[in-house]
């Protein structure tokens, strides 16, 4: 059977005359994961059976398509995702054999909206990296040349909607976990405001940093999404009661001359962040920048001082968070014991258990709270200025698997463009704007104040409209 | 950073060769980190959380309670009778 739908909006038009059926869609993605997933390594689990089965109920209850936005949608869930009844590893051994016991609610907000899960996406073990390389399962290879990696830690879940094995896939972002890979694979990522999706059931890395995203093809697409996993829940004390609106109606509406800030920190990194930056990703992101012009915005350069510490800030708070939350993992209720943890996990656990130790607290963990502080005024100043801000999202090209592993430091420097607006909360969203050498993807972002995600997806579809990135499709 | 005691208090067994291997990774880490002591925060509230929500509560709520027998509570049983 030949694909004929593109995006959640084609599929439901197809359904709704009969052109095809939910069964008919699913079993053409889990022909396709079989076909490709061997090469790629993104799916950990596929549960093929149980989306072939709900698939078939929706064959017959095409009436309710009206009333449910992810109708007959194929989504796969990063492996931090709780799925009741189904293994959620982590991408870790620890937790190798481990079936959830319930699910988050963000999986059952996908699943109530009438989305159909495919399975399990390999991911860096406990959202610990940017590459992939730290699954213990092996590496997730990017789709548009395999010998190089995906980006992380939601690797797999930036595959799956570059080589089609998904139309929606669901991910987290705590330094970078969602726009990172969006970026080396060449596909739309969001990742919302702090608070606006629950976090419940969802595997903790850094609490006050962690953000439940989506990628998917398209800008519009991510739109749909967030209006079905956004919103209030009792479960999670930290999830916001903001209202949410009907993201995706308001796409047609056209904005005018929006101001749009420009880091000059970001653009035009010295040798003191990281080693510089890639040319192609300078080019490639000013490309970006201009066509946002010609459409008919301003381009407002701006200040975010605090930025070369925003890094070391993040690696003080986050490793402290993750050592917290990764205490629970004793081997004695569920899963192995801690000698299962990877070399990341236990280089993370020991920076954060050494932060928090009596006599560093301060001047580490107290001090990086400070830090943030200040970063989170920069971004505020930015706002009062700009209504969003446009950057890089990666100072480099995809590398090949293996190539960094041995320096984790030189990793967690790449990181430097994506965590700030994490430690300030904030949206953002990753959007394909070209082409490297050897084929690789690069993408730029877009970030607006707590809560208006609308801006992003306004100017992120104006953009999508007048290029062709998004469309392209890697040869497999 | 003294390896084998905080992976004592963060309960990681580590090996020798584990030791050896994670100490100068951590040095380098813990000295990029360390720049942050040069920023002058003297006037500055630490951030904790971005929500900009504070005590988020509920009223209490009762739900049925487990069945009583006179002074005990009734549950279903945990040893099988064999």
């Amino acid at each position: 059977m030949t694909k004929i739908w593109t995006d959640i909006s084609s599929l439901h038009k197809l359904y709704k005359t009969k052109k095809i059926k939910p069964s008919e869609v699913v079993q053409w993605y889990l022909d396709r994961i079989a076909s490709l997933n061997p090469r790629l390594n993104a799916y950990l689990t596929v549960t093929g059976d149980q989306a072939l089965h709900r698939a078939k109920e929706m064959d017959d209850s095409l009436a309710d398509i009206d009333s449910n936005p992810l109708f007959g949608v194929p989504v796969a869930f990063k492996d931090l995702y709780m799925t009741k009844g189904v293994k959620t590893t982590a991408g870790s051994k620890v937790l190798e054999n481990h079936i959830a016991q319930y699910s988050a609610t963000a999986v059952d907000r996908y699943l109530k909206a009438g989305a159909i899960m495919l399975g399990k996406l390999n991911c860096d073990a406990w959202a610990h990296g940017s590459s992939g390389e730290n699954s213990d399962f092996g590496p997730t290879h990017n789709p548009w040349n395999t010998d190089y990696v995906p980006g992380g830690s939601s690797s797999g879940s930036a595959a799956v909607i570059a080589a089609d094995m998904a139309m929606i896939t669901a991910g987290t972002d705590t330094g970078g976990s969602i726009r990172c890979p969006a970026s080396f694979c060449g596909v739309t990522g969001l990742k919302p405001t702090y608070g606006r999706v629950s976090r419940y059931g969802i595997i903790a890395m850094a609490s006050s940093l962690d953000s439940i995203g989506h990628l998917t093809s398209s800008v519009e697409d991510s739109a749909r999404v967030l209006a079905v996993t956004a919103g209030y829940d009792p479960h999670d004390a930290t999830s916001s009661p903001n209202p949410v609106t009907g993201y995706a109606d308001k796409l047609n509406v056209k904005k005018n001359g929006m101001k749009i800030g420009v880091p000059k920190e970001y653009l035009r990194l010295g040798s003191t962040m990281t080693a510089g930056m890639d040319s192609e990703v300078e080019d490639l992101t000013e490309k970006a920048l201009q066509k946002l012009q010609s459409l008919g915005h301003e381009l407002v350069e701006i200040s975010l001082p605090h930025t070369p510490s925003s890094l070391a800030c993040y690696y003080i708070i986050q490793p402290a968070e993750v050592s917290s939350n990764l205490s629970r993992y004793d081997g004695i209720r569920y899963g192995n014991n801690r000698s299962a943890f990877g070399a990341e996990a236990k280089r993370r656990i020991m920076l954060g258990t050494y932060n928090l130790s009596a006599g560093y607290y301060d001047a580490y963990y107290n001090t990086a709270q400070k830090v943030r502080t200040l970063v989170i005024d920069d971004f505020n100043k930015a706002f009062s200025q700009v209504d969003v801000i446009a950057a890089p999202v990666m100072p480099h090209l995809p590398f090949k698997i293996g190539e960094k592993v041995s320096d984790p430091l030189s990793l967690y420097l790449e990181d430097v463009l994506t965590v700030p607006i994490n430690l300030a909360g904030l949206p953002a969203i990753s959007i394909p704007c070209g082409f490297a050498q050897n084929n690789l993807p690069v993408g730029f972002q877009l970030m607006a104040p707590q809560f208006q995600e609308d801006l992003l997806f306004q100017l992120g579809y104006q953009y999508q409209q007048s290029t062709d990135w998004h469309h392209a499709q890697p040869n497999l | 950073m003294d390896v084998a005691h905080v992976a004592k208090l963060a309960n990681l067994p580590l090996t020798t060769d584990e030791e050896k291997k994670f100490q100068p990774q951590l040095e380098q880490i813990l000295d990029y980190v360390s720049q942050l002591q040069k920023i002058d925060t003297s006037n500055v509230i630490p951030t904790s959380q971005v929500t900009g929500k504070v005590n988020a509560t509920r009223d209490d709520q009762t739900s049925p309670c487990l069945r009583l027998d006179k002074d005990y509570f009734k549950v279903s049983a945990i040893f099988e009778n064999d």
